[in-house]
């Protein structure tokens, strides 16, 4: 996990997301590895959003599809 | 040791400048998007681009100044500014809202040193596109809303950047005032520059610098606090745009909104994907929203910057409503989104868990009607964007506000007198809607009508607004305020009707650049606000009193509030307690 310096060229004016808020990125982002995925964030406090309350939320949708349980309320 | 009275000064001082700034932009600018309208906000920004201060007027635009302001100085680079540049920034894929709506950035040195920045974001009322008044409701990608500016310098050391000037205001329908505009822009930071530097030789950069982070924490302990004061859970609520100017149908807001001790997150994920339709939002529009909502909730009186934010999370996956991608079309994000976000957040989800401090829906649009044509009288191309006011939901303890921009602004409405001196309209009427305001224990606030006639050869008009099929909703037993009509009669015919009967567009409220002619009326009915609490609760004498006033007809008194309003005013108390039961135990309640 670390600050990751994008290498953007002047006239190349496409974007990047976090991949755990949505925010766009601008020059930098947070790189960080979950499961050999690699993932970049807006802020180093989203790698724990992302651990602590979107890994459970996509796995609880995924259990919801597969007609597991549902409940997600703390 | 830094105490709190110094911090309070501190910041009242600051935001002191920014309403300074505001008040130079408002007597200088040429539009009435800005004199009349205030939509625009002046905000300082420390050396990172963090929010320190902003004005208190428009919170539509909190997103944008955490976001927009860093985004520039992350591109170009501190370090490649001087005293007296401006840079200015429009892109809503680049940490901007919408792309009227231009950031003007300058950097604050003293004692030879960066400190901060000082922004002004200012909803620019032309900037080309393909509808006069640049809000497309047809527009279904980013390239038709109008010029689009990545971060890039207007003047440099004090000096305009004549090739980028001439760039923007060739692209412009109004140059003129475009440059009156950015001007007065321009105005207002070099007035917030001079207020900057005095406060810096008064206290010292260093006792400012470092204040600055004591009043982040004091505002992230205020917001913590009152976070922590409301039960744990996840709550969530959903409302929905009608239309999205080319399909008839339903897009939805979901949110879930987790509060787990002093920590908020906002969950945007259920939302549906983007719209064809202008209706979408760039993320920092869906964080305004949310971070009004909660606000209005919670921290009344809480410093509001960037420490306020840090307890809060937001979620918003691209390619939905709420974070719109790239080339998606996103003008009507700010303005019809953003309330409906506001009203979602704090009507129907915290309402779940601080009933007492929360409102039933406000109309819920910003009612966009844009115009242009040459003035008969003058020869002068001119285009306006107007917003209508509405009325608020019902709150706990008063009526809801008749007549107002959306909770999401504290903009205003054009008045009659602009209508009239400035472009070619007669106003018939302007006026409350009487029986519009969704019963409850607190009422919901009153729209309003206006009927504008033509007074020329040709009125091109466009409007993006909502609110016509799916009306504002009460809370807690509150019932719903009218809905939102936008029609026309064209001369000659007899009666109103939607745009979409008499001009064919797909919408009858998202339409861009019918052709109206002289003698043509158009009727701006706008939407009121729900009602807040059973309205067999609302006290008698209230409801005598709206009698009174003309807000409610004795009929409505009668069937929809259960009191019964004699000839001379005064109520009847037995007519009254029959009406009432009789309406409890028509909901069920008897």
């Amino acid at each position: 996990m670390a600050w990751v310096d994008r290498e953007v060229a002047w006239h190349d004016l496409a974007v990047e997301y976090c991949d755990v808020t949505g925010q766009l990125l601008p020059r930098r982002y947070w790189s960080f590895d979950v499961d050999g995925r690699v993932l970049r964030a807006a802020h180093p406090r989203y790698e724990r959003l992302y651990l602590e309350y979107v890994l459970p939320r996509m796995a609880a949708a995924r259990a919801q599809e597969s007609g597991g349980s549902t409940r997600t309320t703390s | 040791m830094l105490d709190n009275v110094w911090l309070k000064i501190l910041h009242a001082q600051l935001v002191n400048i920014c309403e300074e700034m505001g008040l130079a932009m408002m007597r200088t600018s040429y539009s009435p998007i800005f004199s009349e309208g205030l939509d625009f906000c002046c905000l300082i920004l420390d050396r990172d681009g963090e929010l320190v201060a902003m004005q208190n007027l428009n919170p539509a635009m909190m997103g944008q100044a955490l976001y927009s302001g860093r985004w520039v100085i992350d591109d170009l680079g501190a370090d490649s500014f001087e005293p007296g540049d401006v840079v200015v920034h429009n892109d809503p894929y680049r940490g901007g809202s919408h792309m009227p709506e231009h950031l003007l950035i300058t950097p604050f040195f003293h004692g030879g040193e960066l400190r901060g920045w000082l922004c002004n974001i200012a909803h620019v009322a032309e900037i080309g596109g393909m509808a006069p008044g640049s809000f497309s409701a047809n527009a279904t990608e980013v390239y038709q809303e109008g010029l689009r500016l990545p971060p890039v310098k207007l003047f440099r050391r004090g000096e305009p950047v004549q090739d980028v000037w001439r760039i923007l205001l060739a692209n412009h329908r109004t140059p003129d005032h475009s440059w009156g505009d950015f001007n007065a822009i321009v105005g207002s930071l070099r007035v917030g520059l001079r207020r900057l530097e005095a406060l810096y030789d008064e206290h010292g950069a260093e006792r400012i610098e470092s204040s600055v982070p004591a009043l982040y924490d004091y505002a992230e302990q205020w917001i913590r606090r009152d976070i922590a004061g409301l039960p744990d859970g996840m709550y969530s609520g959903e409302d929905c745009q009608e239309d999205d100017g080319f399909e008839q149908r339903s897009y939805w807001l979901r949110v879930d909104l987790t509060i787990d001790g002093d920590h908020m997150i906002v969950d945007w994920t259920r939302t549906d994907p983007q719209a064809r339709g202008a209706i979408n939002a760039p993320y920092p529009v869906t964080a305004s929203a949310t971070y009004a909502g909660i606000f209005q909730v919670i921290g009344s009186g809480a410093p509001i910057n960037a420490g306020a934010i840090r307890p809060i999370d937001i979620v918003a996956p691209p390619g939905t409503l709420v974070n719109v991608r790239h080339p998606g079309a996103c003008v009507g994000g700010q303005t019809e989104l953003q309330p409906r976000i506001v009203d979602l957040i704090q009507g129907r989800v915290l309402s779940q868990v601080a009933p007492e401090r929360c409102a039933a829906a406000s109309g819920g649009t910003s009612g966009n009607f844009l115009f242009g044509g040459v003035h008969p009288r003058t020869g002068q191309y001119y285009t306006h964007y107007h917003f209508e006011g509405n009325g608020w939901g019902g709150r706990a303890r008063t009526d809801g506000n008749d007549c107002q921009i959306c909770p999401h602004g504290n903009c205003r409405n054009t008045p009659v007198e602009v209508f009239e001196t400035r472009y070619p309209w007669f106003t018939e009427c302007y006026r409350l809607n009487d029986d519009a305001g969704g019963p409850g224990r607190t009422r919901g606030g009153l729209g309003i009508t206006r009927l504008l006639h033509v007074e020329a050869d040709e009125i091109v008009v466009s409007a993006l607004c909502d609110r016509s099929k799916v009306s504002p909703w009460g809370v807690h037993g509150g019932h719903h305020g009218d809905r939102l009509a936008y029609l026309v009669r064209t001369a000659g015919s007899d009666g109103f009707r939607t745009f979409s009967e008499a001009f064919g567009t797909p919408s009858d409220t998202k339409f861009s650049n019918v052709r109206l002619r002289r003698g043509d009326v158009v009727m701006l009915r706008s939407p009121s606000g729900g009602g807040y609490g059973p309205p067999w609760e609302r006290p008698p004498e209230h409801v005598a009193a709206d009698v009174g006033e003309g807000y409610v007809t004795r009929e409505s008194a009668s069937t929809r509030y259960g009191v019964v309003v004699r000839k001379d005013g005064s109520v009847d108390p037995e007519g009254t307690l029959r009406a009432r039961t009789e309406l409890r135990s028509g909901d069920g309640l008897g």
